[in-house]
């Protein structure tokens, strides 16, 4: 192995690139996750993943405990969703989601029990469990990436034969600004997570993993050290302190020095990366026969009262978190997950999903008012994929899409660094995603035109 | 709660407080102490100079914005700084009133008649007037010019005005204020043509201080010595004043171009500040200063081109190099915009200054130099751009 920050064994690790937007985790880093009650009604979507949609499986009026399927995986790529309260099934409805448009959603009222399911949340003897069972519980539990890509956890865990994993990272990362619930779960709850990679190391058949945590969470990365000492086959890294390390490719990057190939995937290098709440959470669902109906999310930001983290219910709804957060006036914006990639929103009537890490109220918007690209070049610098995403906005802007493809516009991770280091205040991220768009637009466009010229024949 | 409507925008949500206008004013800021030095050496006409190039930058700005209906941007400073670097390469005996016009109207406002119909003030204003209209605007404003707008200017009123552009300097020795006051405030020569015109006479064997020299060295010792006896007799046998003088600003030259350890002290501020990328000024000035010693000189009649020659300090600190290399090639727009491209294209305007010092028909060759590589520039930034990552993987480490 050889790469630039082996040589330099005093420096803590990191990727190439990036930068260092404040942190703000000061808000709510040092307030212990707070167990936010069971509401009253609760709003669950039926896709809280990427991939296939849920389908229903309760009707309207039925009677459902906690932990119990409400609705089934629609596919391989697809996991399902539970009933994160006791009650009764009030509606299917379509309502607001968090991607724009509407979803489908159904609508518990609790019965005030807040019951389990027979057999759910009880210890259980999986030590003997082979890979394919682990999976299949992992799956069973709904399980997607609780670091805010959801993607079903079982497909990650179930690398073809040809591509070995070498390496497991757990992502303790944490480098969006303002989020600290990654770090209160490692700080208060490292067993859950240590167990659980422990359990993601036996369904790949892995004998190495590695925890990673930046440099600003010392308490965290002791805490993880501490629970980890036992485990031979699992250590804790310090990392330094960069945004996106988080980001797969980067943390892959910074951690093990490899390149995961353009358009491939980590499994390409040898490496998962999972994050430490879907590692707590694969724990619940193999060791606790508890599926995914509560998260950590950290409420913050300037425009809240008491900045605070939550241990949540899924489907709850966002207001009754600002309720109890407090929110000030002037809130100009309302975004779920980090500052940097996260998705704003036109309205708090939405619920806490799988994917929800953070509620920020930000009392700043920007306008929008843009001027010319003054190439100054801190976009070239600071983009982890190494692309010059200064051109790429300019060719979005001349609707150049095929030069942005043949310019690896399909290699940027959206990662935010060149729209945040910009003087020119250019919206580069939005100009990359619309190209992006642009491209799928065309493609399909071309596959349903060949596809017409075939039929014809 | 829950009918609170929210803006909606992609991500990011936050931005970094750096801005356009806070560059280029903080720019202009870093600047300003190269212009105080000038005016406190060179007196009022370099005052007066600024003053011209900077009303002629940012008036022409706002003219061309509101008469094509854009939105009128002088307030970002991008046009003040272009003003200001556009003075600070020419020479302040340009706008300098005819002595005998000074010595009979007295006082600010004879000074001022002086100036309106004794001098020729509307030569920079013209150089302004093309640098931001034909060097700027022209190609769409900030951000779309191909070549650094205040050395188009400059280029523009060299080649309109000549002999006022490379002709006239002001003879430091004699400013008196507050006006230049005696008969022989301007003079025909920096210390660099002084050289130059020392080095021809010579290989024609008519540099009378060489007369019976077979020692090519020694010639280029003697014409070195002759520069410093006519343009600094005290400096004479003191190396350390004479190198002190280009340190502190005190010679004559380009208005902002003299005082050198301002000039560097602003560069590692702007080095500091990121807003200029380091290897764009180490490489120009390296590759410059090098091969202006290494590079072959012929000082006398009949013997081969002397090797190596060359006076380093001399080349460093004295004509555009270090304003050119700190100010101007590393502006954001006209400069390549990798790394990569950064080492190429200063190593590419120092090949072009050296080449044009010691071979060129001018003095100096930083502006020609840096003009060249701007046009260069959108041609290096395709040949070095970045390996995009997860790409040619042989290249990357790999397991």
């Amino acid at each position: 192995m050889s790469h630039a920050v082996a040589d330099n064994p005093g420096r803590l690790k990191t990727f190439p690139g990036g930068t260092h937007p404040a942190e703000k985790k000061e808000l709510s880093k040092d307030r212990p996750i707070e167990i936010a009650p069971p509401p009253e009604r609760v709003y669950i979507p039926l896709s809280q993943h990427i991939g296939a949609p849920c389908k229903a499986v309760v009707d309207k009026g039925a009677a459902v405990k906690k932990g119990q399927v409400i609705g089934e995986a629609g596919g391989f790529v697809s996991v399902p969703v539970h009933a994160s309260i006791s009650g009764t099934v009030a509606a299917i409805e379509k309502r607001p989601s968090i991607f724009g448009g509407l979803i489908s959603c159904v609508v518990i009222d609790s019965d005030g029990k807040d019951e389990w399911l027979e057999g759910c949340n009880k210890p259980v003897d999986h030590s003997r469990w082979d890979a394919a069972a682990i999976r299949r519980k992992v799956a069973e539990g709904g399980l997607a990436g609780m670091g805010g890509a959801t993607f079903p956890t079982h497909v990650k865990l179930s690398p073809p034969a040809d591509k070995p994993i070498d390496t497991v990272i757990i992502n303790g990362v944490e480098c969006e600004p303002y989020l600290t619930c990654d770090y209160r779960l490692m700080l208060e709850q490292p067993r859950r997570i240590v167990d659980g990679a422990e359990i993601i190391l036996r369904a790949v058949g892995c004998n190495r993993c590695i925890i990673a945590v930046e440099a600003n969470k010392p308490d965290a990365c002791e805490a993880m050290k501490k629970q980890a000492g036992g485990h031979d086959k699992i250590s804790v890294e310090m990392l330094a302190v960069k945004y996106p390390q988080g980001a797969e490719k980067q943390l892959i990057k910074a951690l093990l020095g490899r390149e995961v190939p353009s358009g491939g995937l980590p499994m390409d290098v040898g490496a998962l990366v999972h994050n430490v709440g879907t590692a707590a959470a694969v724990y619940d669902a193999v060791a606790l026969n508890k599926p995914v109906i509560e998260r950590v999310v950290t409420v913050t930001g300037e425009g809240v009262e008491r900045p605070s983290n939550f241990l949540v219910r899924i489907g709850t709804p966002l207001t009754t978190l600002l309720e109890k957060a407090g929110t000030k006036p002037g809130a100009q914006k309302l975004v779920l997950g980090g500052p940097m990639m996260g998705l704003a929103q036109y309205t708090a009537d939405l619920p806490v999903t799988k994917g929800t890490s953070g509620v920020l109220m930000l009392l700043e918007a920007y306008s929008g008012d843009y001027q010319n690209c003054i190439r100054c070049g801190r976009c070239v610098q600071g983009c982890p994929s190494y692309l010059v995403p200064s051109e790429l906005s300019m060719m979005a802007e001349a609707r150049e899409w095929e030069m942005a493809r043949e310019s690896n516009v399909l290699d940027c991770i959206e990662c935010g660094v060149c729209t945040y280091v910009c003087p020119a205040k250019r919206p580069i991220v939005h100009l990359v995603k619309l190209t992006k768009n642009e491209l799928l637009r065309i493609k399909k466009e071309a596959e349903a035109k060949k596809k017409a010229a075939e039929s014809r024949k | 709660m829950s009918d609170l409507r929210f803006a909606v925008s992609t991500s990011p949500h936050i931005k970094d407080r750096e801005n356009i206008p806070r560059i280029m004013w903080r720019v202009n800021l870093i600047l300003a102490p190269a212009a105080i030095v000038a005016v406190i050496f060179f007196g009022w006409t370099a005052a007066l100079m600024l003053a011209l190039c900077i009303a002629g930058s940012v008036g022409t700005e706002a003219l061309i914005q509101k008469l094509v209906g854009k939105k009128i941007t002088v307030n970002d400073g991008s046009a003040f700084l272009t003003g200001m670097l556009l003075a600070m390469c020419v020479s302040p005996a340009i706008v300098q009133p005819t002595q005998e016009v000074v010595t009979k109207y007295q006082g600010p406002l004879g000074y001022t008649l002086a100036v309106v119909f004794a001098s020729n003030f509307y030569v920079p204003l013209i150089g302004a007037f093309f640098a931001i209209a034909f060097a700027k605007q022209m190609f769409g404003g900030l951000g779309c010019n191909i070549w650094n707008p205040a050395l188009a200017g400059r280029a523009f009123m060299l080649a309109a005005y000549a002999l006022l552009g490379t002709g006239v300097w002001t003879n430091i020795e004699n400013v008196k204020y507050p006006n230049q006051q005696t008969a022989s405030a301007t003079t025909g020569a920096t210390a660099r043509a002084e050289t130059k015109k020392n080095i021809a006479l010579a290989r024609d064997g008519k540099l009378e201080a060489a007369k019976g020299e077979t020692d090519s060295r020694r010639v280029m010792q003697i014409i070195r010595e002759e520069t410093i006896k006519n343009k600094a007799p005290a400096a004479k046998d003191n190396k350390l004043l004479w190198y002190g003088r280009f340190l502190i600003g005190y010679r004559d030259g380009s208005l902002g171009e003299t005082c050198s350890l301002w000039l560097i002290i602003g560069g590692i501020i702007l080095i500091a500040l990121k807003y200029i990328d380091w290897r764009v000024p180490v490489f120009y000035i390296g590759t410059a200063v090098f091969l202006g010693w290494l590079l072959p000189v012929k000082v006398l009649p009949d013997k081969p081109p002397v090797w190596m020659a060359g006076d380093p300090l001399f080349d460093a600190m004295s004509g555009g190099l270090l304003l050119g290399a700190f100010f101007m090639a590393t502006d954001m727009v006209t400069s390549p915009i990798t790394r990569k491209g950064n080492i190429i294209f200063g190593i590419g305007c120092g090949l072009l200054t050296a080449v044009i010092r010691v071979y060129g028909g001018y003095p100096e060759g930083v502006c020609y130099s840096i003009l060249l590589m701007n046009t260069a520039v959108p041609l290096i930034d395709r040949f070095t751009r970045p390996r995009v990552f997860g790409t040619k993987l042989e290249a990357a480490a790999q397991r």
